[in-house]
């Protein structure tokens, strides 16, 4: 796996080295902040479709329907995946709970788990460490975002 | 004289200096601005210990260093590059200032704050800098090398026979 890099402390006049074997697999996470509940939903695997959307969609609903939440609003940014034909098929039919806002086009400063989550997750736990299989980085970030565990105020 | 950086010790060297030139008490003590009686007692104490006499004796005064203690400095440069803080239950890979406080706070038993880490991590020049990304070399690398640099021999040699050929 090859490893995210950022700026370490080091002797003066040294650099270390990092090494790894030229592999470059990844792992994608769909993550969702709720509010105000203050909690985080996630889902992890190895693709990311719009297949792989709605499933994480449907996790959420089966979240709703167990809180007897009326409506639940949603806001996603423009990525191929939110904005596929399949996708807004999908919403579409789903209309009784759920209305999707999307965000303005190339803004990612207004996605706070663009700004809240994925920036420190990056740093904290991707950066500069070699992970030998896809299981452990897997179980890493899993425990990160579960020790995070509600609405992150940094 | 010029090894001093004090100026107190500077001052008596110099008064020393003109007592062997040939210069009576009372010049000196003008030319300097103290009293003729303090330079008597210099002179005094550099004739009986010589320049160990001069020396000022102030050094180890104030109160002493509670966290920046020598001890402590060797522990902070072990933890910062050798160790990763996920070795002490943190779910992180880099240390970040903010981190090492919270951390030494809890061993030294004292209020750390965050300034002051940064002060001694400075002093023990250490700096905050980017990394190199490099390729580990497995066995075969050598082999699959020259097996790469033959491939490339034989095709140059190929094209050199086709443009004279056709």
């Amino acid at each position: 796996m090859q490893p995210y890099i950022t700026r370490t402390y080091m002797m003066k006049g040294e650099q270390q080295k990092i090494l790894h074997k030229g592999t470059n697999d990844k792992i994608n996470a769909f993550i969702t902040l709720l509010y105000p509940q203050n909690r985080i939903k996630f889902n992890t695997g190895k693709t990311r479709n719009s297949n792989d959307f709605i499933s994480h969609l449907n996790n959420i609903k089966r979240y709703v329907t167990k809180r007897n939440v009326k409506r639940f609003i949603l806001v996603i940014d423009n990525a191929s995946f939110h904005v596929s034909k399949k996708t807004r098929q999908y919403v579409e039919r789903q209309s009784e709970w759920l209305t999707v806002v999307y965000l303005p086009k190339r803004s990612p400063f207004l996605n706070l788990v663009e700004t809240k989550v994925n920036r420190n997750l990056k740093k904290d736990i991707c950066a500069n460490y070699v992970y030998e299989t896809e299981e452990n980085l897997l179980c890493s970030v899993r425990k990160y975002l579960r020790s995070i565990g509600c609405w992150p105020k940094i | 004289m010029k090894s001093t950086q004090d100026k107190e010790e500077y001052r008596r060297a110099y008064a020393i200096k003109q007592k062997i030139e040939g210069l009576p008490y009372r010049t000196i003590a003008k030319d300097i601005g103290v009293n003729y009686r303090n330079v008597y007692d210099w002179i005094n104490n550099y004739r009986k210990f010589g320049l160990d006499g001069i020396r000022n004796r102030r050094k180890n005064g104030g109160r002493k260093p509670m966290i920046s203690t020598e001890k402590n400095k060797e522990l902070i440069k072990d933890i910062v590059l050798n160790k990763s803080p996920r070795t002490f239950g943190y779910l992180r890979n880099i240390w970040s200032i903010r981190l090492l406080a919270i951390y030494l706070s809890s061993i030294l038993g004292i209020n750390v704050s965050p300034m002051q880490t940064w002060r001694i991590v400075h002093d023990l020049g250490i700096v905050y800098k980017q990394p190199k990304l490099k390729l580990e070399k497995g066995d075969d690398y050598e082999q699959k090398k020259e097996e790469i640099e033959g491939y490339k021999k034989a095709s140059t040699a190929f094209l050199k026979k086709d443009s004279t050929g056709i």
